[in-house]
């Protein structure tokens, strides 16, 4: 098995061999993120991932050797992705917090609308069809900022470090746009669990 | 503490990133409001089913063309 480091260093002398081998280790992970955050739109998913390679290839000599690939190739596509969606820059709708009322609010602590846990698990949620493509439609209508930082943290798994570092951004406004999205998305999922 | 004041806090919360006292004041909300547990058990969930989100791979001809694609960046220097 050849090192990450030879293979960037061969890399970075132009030989698409080596850096074949990198994309091997990367692209489902790449394309991932890609096809969920274009969710709904294939072709555009597929021409991040293949940006993503392109573009990585290309100015790999200014690539560190210290700094860590995966999240260099996150923040390339990501901002892909954000050059493609940029004109949707808004807050979402999160009703709980946007109307304060809502939940709460003047003296009486359940005053506002009883929030009900769903029965299913996640395990049994994420089986069902209808609500994979409820997940699909939510992230489609969640601004890219907030879309970016959910699909990167919650379905791909990064750390709110990593994440922020993808994004560069603070790690606060990693929290900020994640508690956002996540609250955006558990409002239309509750509306597909139990319409 | 409140609802609203708890609103701030859940994603801290599910992600054991809430420490100290608000923590506390959190856990002791959570012992007498059934709403915000419901709230916090789907947020919960809503974390776990974007986690179980079936990964998504690219096919094969698109591989194919993107290493096509690097070789003639290679040969053109």
């Amino acid at each position: 098995m050849d090192s990450e480091t030879e293979l960037v260093r061969l890399s970075k002398r132009g030989d698409s061999q080596a850096f074949s081998k990198l994309v091997s280790r990367y692209e489902d992970r790449i394309f991932n993120l890609a096809h969920k955050v274009c969710a709904g739109m294939p072709a555009e998913a597929e021409d991040v991932y293949q940006e993503t390679f392109l573009t990585a290839f290309k100015k790999l000599p200014q690539f560190r050797s210290d700094s860590n690939l995966g999240t260099w190739l996150y923040r390339i596509a990501s901002n892909l992705c954000w050059m493609r969606f940029r004109k949707q820059r808004r807050e979402p709708v999160v009703p709980i917090l946007d109307r304060p009322h809502a939940h709460g609010e003047g003296g009486d602590p359940h005053g506002g609308p009883m929030f009900r846990d769903w029965s299913d698990g996640p395990e049994e949620l994420a089986g069902k069809a209808d609500l994979r493509r409820a997940v699909s439609a939510a992230l489609g209508e969640l601004p890219v900022d907030y879309r970016l930082a959910v699909v990167l943290r919650d379905i791909e798994g990064l750390s709110n470090e990593e994440t922020a570092k993808a994004l560069k951004l603070s790690v606060a406004a990693v929290k900020s746009r994640l508690h956002r999205g996540r609250l955006f998305l558990r409002d239309r999922l509750d509306k597909a669990v139990a319409p | 503490m409140r609802c609203r004041e708890l609103l701030k806090h859940l994603s801290d919360y599910i992600d054991r990133d809430l420490k100290g006292v608000r923590c506390r004041d959190l856990k002791a909300h959570l012992k007498d409001c059934p709403p915000c547990i419901a709230l916090i058990n789907t947020l919960r969930k809503t974390r776990g089913v974007l986690k179980l989100q079936p990964k998504a791979s690219p096919p094969s001809r698109l591989r194919a063309e993107l290493r096509r694609c690097l070789r003639r960046l290679e040969e053109a220097g």
